[in-house]
């Protein structure tokens, strides 16, 4: 059986359970996300999965062999870090072609391949230089090209781009991206950017408390969330409980549109791009504006009805900006509404 | 499910090497010294085995008190005035240029390394008749009939403050260079008067550091011995010259080694004093 | 403007209580009489040239320089050992090994020597170079331990993880990624120990004072018995050997960072 397999894998520093219940087959070539909060437990998985931490229980298996008391020299993974740790005292081909030297290849070869990796990340000219005396986007580089130099049979990386300004990490995702498709290899990325990896991922596993909260292509994910944390957590979403009478679903006691063939109590996930600012009181709920700010092209407003708050944008220039205080009223566009599973 | 095999840490054996090395080399020898106060004499030998208490009775005896007693004089008094000399070092110190603290940290490192002797020595002709101070003041005609300033107590001190004063200053300046000056601008900024300043806020932020430094220089004096014997008269020795002596000169290793283990005991209850103190007064103060 | 002034003033008084005498020494060092005196009337390299070539001179130049050497390389290992199974793994084990390798510094030299001695005595090595050797090496342990552990505390664990997960056992992590990043620190705790071994006068003259004569040794007795003008040439030669190897390691580490300074931000 080829690729990564996860069967039941937990695992709990002293007393305190880290992983519950790991359950996940990712096929040879994917690129998974894996997605979370801080503190949800997805860098302890990828750490597992490089054999840094042991298993309490459970088995982890790459290419049909369990990984199982396989210390991390000998299981061939490319890892990345969050701090990159390139090694200070080599400089950028010797850290490329660190690895391979480990694993005893001849000079000529060592640095024929390290070569070839330094054309495939854009370095060339780089080869003497001291890490140190490289910029940020550069030092990735070299990170990459030092896990991948291995041909390693699983690449992992551990939110590497989190310290990079916003335009860089956009470069690199896509390059990161094209580059994992030229190659092939299977990849597992951590990362708590739900736009990190909506870009990168085939697959993403949202992660919460040790545990896996869903698995699904990234349109999965955002437009059927299997539960409310999903929902919520993975862009922005208006989580309606409601009740349907008669065809007609009711928020807050009050009529909000047409109902679908959902039962008579149900909890609906709306995002804020289908709902929309009315003066007509009778087309939806009344409320009040209690925050407004402008995000490029759109507009986001927070609406206050009676404790609860609702989210809505609408594209900047369709309408004034309201003011904060006004009284606005809100219409629901439930043909995009989301059933969540009980 | 497949049973899980966890990977042994076997990398503790690692720290047996150094255990195993201090155990035998260091923790040993003073268990045997430990050992060897209770043993006989021998003048033929160095020791006979045996279970004697004679060698700490001999203690009991005004010689072997104010001997010690000047011992904790001498070390007190060295250990205060070296701490007092040395935070102000560091306090002016750690302000200066990078480039001047490089030339203090290399000059006292220099010191911290340079051999007693050495520094004896150079002493030694500086209160010597022929090239030092004396020479000096007859020169400049303030002196009519000059001599060598030692042996004395004073040369003897000098001794000590130059031996100590590199351990002072190097302790204290990691935490003095450290300090958050932001503390001292913003008492500054809320009246405090700078003398007041340096009583009220800069001395109490390190009166631990302060502290250990002074059990440090204390202790080591109390274990000077060459300083002493080249710079001081018999009126001026220790209780390390008096072991010296007991053991080496008069091959008389249980006197000595008792000797080391009452110094080493009383050295040991008044740290532990003065770390209780200053407990006690850390926690009437929070 | 007045407080800077005192201060300066100060600073500049200590540094001249501490640089005097071997000026001092120097200078009689350099005077070509036979009688110890300051200042000298001609200079000349006399005194340097006797010390370097008298037999005697030479066999304590030999014992002290062999005996620093190999202590240091003692010390040194040790304190590595201990630094790097604390920085490894955070134990009991580890933690008592590193408080133990503290503790020399803060016992009284005398009890040390005096321990050492009867030790030694009783091993059957008393008199021996190699006993004076082995407790230098292990009673400097101190300093490098401090100095060696600083250097790890600066070290990224996910550098060995790195190593580890490219395929590095944990030896060939050890030997290729550690030791190269620690190396400076280890330099330094190396040069430290050999001059603190051969400046020290109270262990060696307690364990083989009388058959190994090393140079403190050599100037204390000879301190005793009326001194020369060869004592200030040996000396000050000795103050030399310990700055310049302390100025040579300035410019592989920064002391200065190392010993816990850190630079004002703004610099005058």
């Amino acid at each position: 059986m080829r690729g990564l397999i996860l069967k039941d894998v937990a695992k709990s520093f002293g007393t305190v359970p880290v992983l519950q219940n790991i359950n996940l087959s990712i096929q040879t070539g994917a690129f998974v996300c894996l997605l979370g909060a801080s503190g949800c437990g997805k860098t302890t998985l990828l750490r597992t999965i490089a054999g840094f931490e042991d298993l309490a229980a459970g088995d982890i298996r790459l290419d049909g062999q369990s990984l199982n008391g396989v210390p991390p020299y000998q299981r061939n993974i490319g890892m990345v870090f969050q701090s990159l740790a390139l090694f200070p005292h080599l400089n950028v081909i010797d850290n490329i072609a660190y690895g391979l030297s480990i694993r005893g290849m001849g000079r000529a070869q060592r640095s024929a391949r390290a070569q070839e990796l330094i054309a495939l990340v854009d370095l060339t000219g780089m080869e003497r230089r001291r890490v140190s005396a490289l910029s940020g986007g550069q030092k990735q580089r070299v990170a990459i090209a030092r896990a991948l130099a291995i041909e390693p049979s699983l690449f992992l990386m551990d939110e590497p781009f989190s310290a990079l300004d916003a335009g860089l990490r956009e470069r690199l995702q896509k390059q990161i991206k094209q580059l994992q498709r030229r190659l092939g290899v299977t990849t597992v990325f951590v990362t708590h950017d739900q736009q990190e990896a909506m870009t990168l991922a085939d697959q993403i596993v949202v992660m919460r408390g040790g545990t896996i909260e869903q698995v699904g292509s990234p349109s999965d994910i955002y437009h059927r969330p299997q539960s409310r944390y999903v929902a919520e957590f993975v862009g922005q979403n208006n989580i309606l409980d409601i009740t349907v009478k008669d065809g007609t679903a009711y928020w807050q006691q009050q009529p909000i549109g047409p109902a679908k063939a959902w039962p008579a109590q149900t909890t609906l996930a709306l995002r804020p791009e289908h709902l929309r600012q009315t003066t007509n009181p009778s087309d939806g709920v009344s409320g009040r504006v209690s925050f407004v700010r402008q995000l490029g092209s759109v507009i986001e407003t927070q609406v206050e009805v009676g404790a609860l708050t609702l989210i809505q944008t609408q594209l900047a220039n369709t309408a004034p900006l309201p003011d904060v205080g006004e009284p606005v009223g809100l219409a629901f566009d439930l043909t995009h509404a989301w059933e969540l599973p009980a | 499910m497949s049973a899980v095999t966890a990977t042994k840490d076997r990398g503790w054996i690692i720290a047996l090497i150094p255990l195993g090395t201090l155990v035998l080399f260091f923790v040993a020898p003073m268990a045997y010294m430990a050992a060897v106060s209770v043993f006989k004499n021998d003048p033929a030998a160095f020791f006979k085995p045996a279970f004697v208490l004679d060698n700490y009775a001999k203690f009991f005896a005004p010689f072997y008190y104010s001997i010690s007693l000047r011992s904790f004089v001498q070390a007190g008094l060295g250990a205060g005035i070296v701490t007092l000399l040395g935070f102000f070092t560091v306090l002016f110190v750690s302000d200066q240029s990078r480039w001047l603290q490089r030339f203090w940290v290399i000059l006292l490192l220099s010191l911290l390394c340079l051999s007693e002797v050495v520094i004896a020595f150079a002493l030694l002709i500086l209160f010597s008749q022929s090239s030092g101070i004396p020479k000096l003041l007859a020169w400049l005609t303030l002196w009519d009939n000059p001599r060598s300033l030692y042996p004395s107590f004073g040369a003897m001190m000098a001794g000590y403050v130059m031996l100590g004063f590199s351990i002072a200053t190097l302790m204290l300046f990691p935490q003095v260079s450290r300090r958050d000056r932001a503390i001292e601008e913003a008492a500054q900024g809320l009246g405090t008067a700078p003398a007041l300043l340096f009583l009220r806020v800069t001395l109490p932020m390190f009166r631990t550091a302060l502290l250990a430094a002074f059990i440090t220089l204390f202790v080591y004096f109390l274990g000077v011995f060459v300083m002493p014997t080249m710079l001081g008269g018999p009126q001026n020795w220790n209780m390390t010259v008096i072991i010296q002596d007991r053991a080496v000169e008069r091959f008389n290793m249980p006197l000595g080694a008792a000797l080391a283990m009452i110094m080493l005991a009383l050295t040991a209850v008044l740290a532990a004093l003065l770390l209780w103190l200053n407990r006690q007064q850390r926690a009437e103060d929070a | 403007m007045i407080r800077a002034l005192l201060r300066s003033i100060f600073l500049w008084a200590i540094a001249a209580f501490l640089l005097i005498p071997f000026a001092i020494v120097a200078g009689v060092s350099l005077n070509p009489a036979r009688q110890i005196a300051f200042p000298p009337k001609s200079v000349s390299g006399a005194w340097f040239v006797e010390m370097v070539t008298d037999r005697g001179w030479q066999v304590a130049i030999w014992n002290s320089f062999s005996i620093a050497f190999i202590a240091a390389m003692l010390a040194t290992s040790v304190a590595l050992l201990a630094a790097y199974a604390l920085w490894r793994r955070d134990t009991w084990l580890s933690r008592s090994v590193f408080a133990l390798g503290l503790a020399p510094y803060m016992v009284p030299p005398i009890i040390l020597a005096l321990g050492a001695s009867v030790f030694w005595a009783e091993v059957g090595l008393y008199g021996s170079r190699w006993a004076t050797t082995i407790s230098h090496g292990v009673l400097f342990v101190t300093l490098p331990l401090v100095i060696i552990s600083r250097g790890f505390s600066v070290l990224n664990r996910e550098i060995v993880d790195a190593s580890n997960i490219s395929g590095a056992s944990p030896t060939q992590t050890f030997t290729r990624v550690i030791l190269p990043i620690i190396a400076p620190y280890v330099v330094t705790s190396f040069a430290i120990v050999a001059i603190i071994s051969v400046n020290e006068y109270l262990i060696s003259s307690f364990i083989s004072g009388f058959t190994v004569e090393t140079l403190p040794i050599k100037i204390f007795n000879n301190v005793r018995y009326g001194y020369t003008p060869v004592l200030a040439a040996a000396a000050i030669g000795f103050a030399a050997v310990t700055v310049g190897v302390l100025v040579l390691v300035s410019f592989f580490t920064d002391l200065v960072e190392l010993f816990g300074g850190s630079a004002p931000e703004d610099l005058r």
